[in-house]
């Protein structure tokens, strides 16, 4: 990733920094509250539930059950949507995450249906979360 | 007139169109002056003002208007909520002075310039935006709010029909309204269907418009000595925010949104009910979230907006009419602050006939702005 990128995440976002920095290495991490020890996302300054102010970033497993989804057509012709999906995370915490949604068809319903994350490495931008159904 | 209440005593607009030619302080200027004119009150009168909408300021208006360099003002959050929110703000402001009148005026040229895509940089949570959404391709309310959509079709089942009820209703009760956007451009069914795709589920005519134009209101609080038998009264109002107000994905129920808190309590300062309500003027930035505000409201129970919908009950005629200049939708985007206009015309019976509720003794306006802030107010007229 760029050096401008990671000064303005740095700078605007250092809250953010601890995911993207363990999503280069692929790994998908969050927040988990040092007080009462649930699992919390986004990250904020405090816990959203005890209010407590420390955290520890712990990783978890990248699967989930999708939540909802849209599209979003590339060009007004485009045949084919990008589908983002918001996952519900494999976890006893209320935990969700946004990413694009790998799909060859323009989906009827998406909800319910477990997908995996992989972080797409691309050159001079932040990693990004990607879901694709779990194989069988 | 108990103290903490409020009246409308004027409103003003522009004309809507896409292209205005004008700047935004003039379609101000020029809004505010026939609210001003339409209260019989000059400008020397005001001593507040609330700019909504973030296009003008009320340095902006003082040497053309010829406020008093005295005016407090005050400027609600950024979002579709501030239209409702306003009247909170000016009661706030007049209370506090204890005399005078305010005006609250949205100014835009949001067809020509200052398009919603420009906008969402304004919003709250703009680092969730930025780095965990947008890369993503997730970065507009119509993208955020079909997500809902969603999940709404997921839990109680398809709404195609009733999206479209919304989006002709609308289009139907526009053409009732010279000054609407759509006045002449009858929608039919077969032009709905075949929209294209802006976000699943919604199509190109499940979306509100962008509009340049101006609208404005004049207010005055509680211990204003005036009587005026074209006042309108705001009985009850009350505003919130969702759970979670800057951040969509981790809340833990979608469906409960600022009006699910807002409505029991501003229903319970006006000693009134849902079944109260004659029309409902609700901000329809997209055909569901009528539907979704129509249940939080308490106008159906949560997960029957659909079936309420396709009764019919929405038109001008049934059992309650929406939107009965055209909304967002067909109307204009004027920040839902021309939501409330329509309320005082109807109020006032200062409507054509054909759009006019018959009996109506009380309107419902609501407000719903970023990720489900939502307020409403409940408007009836003074005189009997």
């Amino acid at each position: 990733m760029s050096e401008s990128q990671w000064d303005e995440l740095r700078v605007v976002a250092p809250q953010l920094v601890p995911f993207f920095e363990r999503a280069e290495r692929g790994r998908l991490s969050v927040p988990r509250c040092s007080e009462c020890g649930v699992h919390r996302w986004p990250p904020r300054e405090l816990c959203g539930y005890c209010h407590a102010d420390r955290a520890e970033w712990v990783e978890i497993r990248a699967r989930g059950t999708i939540y909802s989804w849209t599209s979003a057509s590339a060009a007004e012709e485009a045949p084919l949507a990008w589908v983002i999906g918001v996952v519900t995370l494999d976890l006893p915490d209320l935990v969700r995450l946004v990413g694009r949604v790998q799909t060859s068809t323009v989906p009827k319903n998406l909800i319910g249906e477990v997908v995996v994350g992989r972080f797409e490495q691309i050159e001079g931008r932040l990693p990004r979360l990607v879901w694709s159904g779990e194989e069988r | 007139m108990k103290p903490g209440s409020l009246s409308i005593l004027g409103i003003g607009q522009t004309s809507f169109s896409r292209e205005s030619g004008r700047s935004v302080s003039a379609l101000a200027v020029e809004a505010t002056r026939c609210a001003l004119a339409d209260a019989g009150l000059a400008a020397g009168a005001v001593r507040a003002v609330v700019p909504v909408g973030g296009g003008v300021f009320a340095d902006e208006l003082v040497v053309e208007l010829g406020f008093s360099r005295a005016v407090v003002d005050a400027l609600p959050p950024p979002g579709g909520n501030s239209g409702v929110v306003s009247l909170e703000v000016a009661r706030g402001i007049l209370d506090m002075l204890g005399h005078g009148v305010g005006v609250i005026v949205f100014a835009r040229n949001g067809r020509s310039s200052n398009r919603i895509a420009k906008r969402v940089g304004t919003l709250p949570g703009q680092a969730f935006r930025a780095y965990l959404e947008q890369p993503h391709g997730w970065s507009t309310p119509a993208q955020w709010y079909a997500m809902i959509a969603q999940r709404h079709i997921h839990e109680f089942g398809p709404n195609r029909e009733a999206m479209a009820e919304v989006a002709l209703a609308a289009n139907a009760h526009a053409q009732l309204n010279p000054a609407a956007m759509n006045h002449g451009r009858v929608l039919t069914r077969a032009q709905y269907d075949a929209g294209r795709v802006v976000a699943d589920p919604y199509t190109r005519y499940d979306c509100c418009l962008e509009t340049d134009g101006a609208v404005a209101l004049v207010v005055a609080a509680g211990c204003h000595e005036e009587t005026d038998r074209r006042a309108v009264d705001v009985v009850g109002i009350a505003s919130s925010r969702p759970e979670s107000p800057d951040d969509l994905t981790n809340r833990r129920d979608w469906f409960d949104i600022g009006l699910s808190v807002a409505a029991p309590l501003a229903y319970e300062r006006a000693g009134l009910g849902p079944e109260d309500v004659d029309a409902a003027m609700i901000y329809d930035c997209f055909t569901f979230e009528v539907l979704h505000q129509l249940e939080e409201a308490g106008m159906c129970p949560r997960g029957q907006s659909a079936d309420f919908v396709l009764s019919g009950a929405i038109r001008l005629g049934g059992r309650l009419p929406v939107n009965t200049h055209g909304g967002l939708l067909a109307e204009g985007h004027l920040g839902g602050v021309n939501h409330l206009l329509e309320a005082v015309r109807q109020l006032r019976r200062e409507v054509p006939p054909a759009r006019q509720v018959d009996g109506v003794r009380t309107v419902a306006v609501t407000g719903w702005g970023d990720w489900g802030d939502g307020s409403l107010a409940l408007l009836q007229r003074r005189a009997p």
